[in-house]
């Protein structure tokens, strides 16, 4: 159970500042082309089923990030090739998708799956094949006891740590008395918990919690049984478009914060008046304004996304936490590849030992909102959390609970084994 | 007996002795088929008891009944598709397998040897119900409960059906035969009774009960209705 | 009564698996080992609608049940595998015998209901009991030295599964094949075909049917031992209704009325799937177009393109 240390944060930020010069050097080398075999990079993505919403937003960003990539040298000199595949976002089809990219198209590195089950399904068989899987699941327990493996990376946030750095802003900034409307499915019960923890860190407390049955054909009559009054409500379900609607016609009119991640389920803007006082916990604001990145402009328009956050092609609000995640895990591989000297997909052993020496990784075109660290313990990074609201039809940053706040301990060590 | 707030069946009560051959006649709706249902374990009857040589047997299960030795067959031919009719017989003997030559026998006696390796689906109408008999019979029941054995049946085929009822059947053990056919009452039945909107409407000899104008009348007002 | 076409084609169809299996390399291995241990289900599902006259919408709960008795048997006993696969198809056949016992008092289409109701539940109650099923996220297999008879086995979608699962599955159908000549199948079938009719005959038809439940719990239950040594991860999606769903349209692709149907029903489907994912994400739209055409010119299954009336018809 080792966290990061604040001196360990402070070291790796002086190295990020050494680092930062790295990519620079990088991209202008490599701006001269690329040669040579292509990196492949698989992706294992939900593009249809339950969750092709977010699964929509990872596609997006790894095809266009990979052409961006292309088009700015590459990886360590070679062009980079991608393969996606579709999980249907289904455990099964995830696992034979995830083999097919491993055994048949051979590839180099994986970009995993969002859905929980399916990546923690999948690691153990990337581990056993030895490639490097990123996995973009948002549940804790990936990386935790069990589960985390050494050919495992996570890029992106989780529910434990999106609790921890947002609670404690909440609770200060909308009330100590809560309440929390979950699924009642592990996701849901694993938010409930962390956010339970974060409210009590904080001073604050969470009253009844109020389960949603997995395919409850009505929502309303859980919804009635919320505790009127709270300061505000708590709610990781799936259908959080739904839920926003009935609450607010049921004349709850608390502050709502919607769990890690939920601005990829679906468009805001499809809330319209009824959005006003939701609340998210995202890696990444909506509206370019809000970043002040010049990175994250790069990357919008390579994806075709304009400066309010949306995307030209498809009309819709960008799900900007899945392709900060999709964009961090590209810039983990191609930051490990160039300074482990990477060449062949035997070598990603040592890419990982090297990987488990750098603790930050510098803003970067592909880490447009800032230093990341990585804790080497369970492979887990931590970033800026950024607290949106919407207002008036808009949403925009709220606060950002930085990266350290979202810092909980860590379950194994895999540097040990 | 009744279903829901009707009442199928209201104070019929039957005593058929060993030997007997006992006809139930009636109209459509009458209750006769209830009542065979009610014996054989089918329904339960709302209030009332089934007795079989003086046991209560109102709360057995059909099967158990059946193991008892009552035996019965349906209005409606109820063979097993894709089976032979010498199948069906091992069927109808369960566990008593060992009497292959009663059933070698019984199909002699039944006119059904030659078919004895066809599937049933493959027999006449009349073949069929005459396997029905055969399969109520192979186990030697006490009592026996016939619906309607000569239902569809041609003139020939009746005949058949009527011989042997009376040859295999009369004097040997309790038969109920619901019947529509006037002459097989006739010809095979000790008594008869008549059954008309739930209730017994009359009893007797086959003779006596059949001349009986009321009796004449619930027919003729049946037949009037249709 | 023994349907020889059908025992030799379930036999022929998994013998090319195994014969197969070293040309088509790791992955398609895989593929076929998981095919293998869903055909247990495709089974289980025939045996229940065919030879219990229970339309059951749960087998993929029970599969299931299975799989999770897998695992938590690997847990409690470590990594023998023939005393994994006895605890998945004994917790088969229980939960098989639990909703038989409560399906059998309902009318036909109630059963079916019944079965929704049951597979809905047993969904829900999974995912509400994250300690014992892992929920959303599944439960590992644990990591064990599994052996089998003695011998050191490799667990996971590789050819060892895929032979052990075959010649599992092999054995059953033989099995079932050699019991379907006996007076006690016979029976079955009388139950099946008109169960008040085998009752005055003296039978116990409601014991017919729930025994029959239980062996095809007990099927499905096996299966999903398989399924779990196969995948090593178990989730909630397992047991969940539209993995039963599944089970019903390969049954129906093979010939929903002979059991030894089911593993072609699911080789045709899942193996259309597998490659058709390789050109579009439209593969379910495809599937189900598919099943339409099944349905309207093989209403029953690839078994039932057999001469109508052979002497091989049915079991």
């Amino acid at each position: 159970m080792k966290r990061i240390s604040r001196r360990i944060v402070l070291l790796g930020s002086a190295a990020a500042a050494t680092a930062s010069l790295v990519p620079t050097a990088v991209t202008r080398v490599l701006a001269q082309g690329t040669s040579g075999d292509p990196i492949v990079i698989g992706h294992q993505c939900e593009l249809t089923g339950w969750d092709s919403a977010t699964g929509f937003w990872r596609d997006k960003a790894a095809t266009g990030l990979v052409d961006w990539l292309n088009a700015n040298g590459g990886i360590a000199g070679r062009p980079v090739k991608l393969v996606t595949v579709d999980t249907k976002s289904d455990v099964d089809t995830g696992v034979n998708q995830l083999r097919h990219l491993l055994i048949q198209e051979k590839v180099d590195f994986v970009i995993g799956a969002e859905i929980s089950s399916i990546a923690l399904a999948s690691n153990t068989i990337a581990n056993e094949n030895r490639t490097l899987y990123m996995t973009m699941s948002s549940s804790e327990a990936t990386t935790g006891k069990g589960a985390a493996v050494p050919y495992q990376f996570r890029m992106t946030t989780n529910s434990a740590a999106t609790a921890a750095g947002a609670a404690q802003k909440y609770v200060e900034s909308i009330g100590k008395r809560w309440a929390t409307f979950f699924a009642d499915i592990k996701w849901g019960q694993s938010e409930r918990d962390w956010w339970q923890k974060g409210v009590a860190a904080a001073g604050g407390e969470v009253g009844r919690a109020i389960a949603l049955p997995v395919d409850a054909p009505d929502l309303l009559p859980f919804i009635a049984q919320i505790d009127r009054s709270a300061d505000g409500i708590f709610i990781p379900v799936l259908n959080a478009l739904q839920a926003i609607q009935l609450l607010r016609s049921s004349g709850y009119d608390q502050q709502v914060v919607l769990a890690g991640l939920s601005f990829s389920l679906f468009d805001y803007r499809e809330l319209g008046a009824m959005g006003d006082g939701v609340f998210g916990i995202e890696t990444a604001p909506v509206a370019l304004k809000d970043s002040a990145s010049g990175e994250m402009a790069e990357i919008y328009k390579a994806l075709g996304i304009d400066d309010e956050g949306i995307h030209t092609a498809s009309g819709k609000a960008a799900g900007t936490s899945m392709i900060m995640g999709i964009a961090q895990s590209l810039g983990f591989v191609k930051a490990n590849v160039e300074a482990s000297g990477w060449k062949v997909k035997d070598d990603t052993a040592a890419l990982i030992r090297h990987a488990e020496t750098v603790e930050t990784y510098a803003r970067g075109p592909l880490f447009p909102l800032g230093n990341v660290i990585v804790r080497p313990q369970d492979h887990q990074a931590f970033m800026d959390i950024y607290l949106l609201k919407i207002a008036s039809g808009t949403v925009g940053k709220y606060a950002v609970a930085p990266k350290e706040s979202t810092i909980y301990p860590a379950e194994v060590d895999l540097t040990k084994g | 007996m009744s279903f829901g707030a009707f009442r199928a069946l209201n104070d019929v009560s039957l005593d058929v002795g060993h030997g007997e051959i006992r006809a139930i006649i009636g109209p459509n709706g009458a209750g006769k088929t209830t009542f065979v249902n009610i014996v054989s374990g089918i329904f339960k009857p709302t209030s009332g008891r089934v007795t079989l040589e003086g046991r209560d047997i109102t709360t057995l299960s059909p099967q158990r009944r059946a193991r008892l030795g009552l035996a019965r067959t349906f209005q409606i031919t109820s063979l097993f598709k894709g089976m032979t009719v010498s199948e069906h017989l091992q069927l109808a003997v369960r566990d008593a397998d060992a009497d292959g030559e009663t059933r070698r026998e019984l199909l002699e006696q039944m006119g059904l040897a030659t078919f004895a390796d066809r599937e049933v689906d493959t027999l006449s109408h009349g073949d069929q119900r005459i396997l029905e008999m055969a399969m109520a019979m192979v186990l030697k029941p006490k009592f026996l409960l016939l619906d309607e054995p000569t239902a569809g049946m041609s003139i020939a085929e009746t005949d058949r059906m009527i011989r042997l009822i009376i040859e295999r059947l009369r004097g040997r053990i309790g038969v109920i035969i619901i019947e529509h056919d006037m002459n097989v009452v006739t010809q095979t039945s000790d008594k008869v009774t008549v059954l008309a909107a739930g209730a017994v409407a009359a009893s007797g000899l086959p003779q006596d009960v059949l001349r009986d104008p009321h009796v004449k009348e619930i027919y003729l007002g049946s037949a009037a209705n249709h | 009564m023994r349907d020889r076409v059908g025992i030799v084609t379930a036999l022929g169809v998994l013998t090319v698996l195994c014969a197969i299996a070293p040309l088509v390399g790791e992955f398609w291995s895989g593929v076929l080992a998981r095919c293998v241990s869903w055909m247990f289900l495709a089974i289980s599902f025939s045996l229940a609608y065919s030879y219990a006259n229970i339309p059951s919408v749960a087998q993929a709960t029970v599969f299931g049940a299975g799989a999770y008795a897998a695992v938590w048997a690997t847990s409690l006993v470590g990594g023998n595998m023939i005393l994994i696969m006895t605890a998945g198809a004994a917790a088969g056949a229980l939960i098989a015998l639990v909703f038989g016992a409560l399906l059998l008092k309902m009318s036909h289409s109630g059963a079916a209901i019944g079965t929704i109701i049951s597979a809905v539940t047993f969904s829900m109650l999974g995912n509400a009991a994250v300690a014992y099923t892992g929920g959303t996220d599944g439960l590992p297999m644990p990591a064990q030295a599994f052996h089998l008879l003695g011998m050191p086995f490799a667990v996971g979608p590789n050819i060892g599964m895929l032979l052990l699962g075959s010649a599992v599955l092999a054995a059953l159908l033989v099995a079932f094949w050699l019991f379907s000549g006996t007076r006690t199948w016979r029976v079955v079938r009388a139950v099946q075909q008109n169960a008040m009719r085998a009752q005055v005959l003296g039978y116990n038809a409601a014991g017919y049917r729930l025994a029959v439940f239980a062996v095809s719990g007990c099927v499905a239950g096996l299966g999903g031992a398989l399924y779990a040594l196969i995948s090593r991860h178990v989730a909630i999606e397992v047991v969940s209704l539209s993995m039963s769903l599944k089970s019903i349209l390969w049954a129906a692709v093979g010939g929903v009325t002979s059991i030894y149907g089911g593993p072609i029903g699911v080789l045709a489907v899942q193996l259309a799937s597998e490659l058709l994912l390789r050109w579009t994400v439209r593969v379910d739209l495809i599937i189900g177009l598919m099943l339409i055409a099944v349905a309207l010119w093989m209403p029953r299954g690839v078994m039932g393109l057999r001469r109508p009336r052979s002497s091989q018809q049915s079991q």
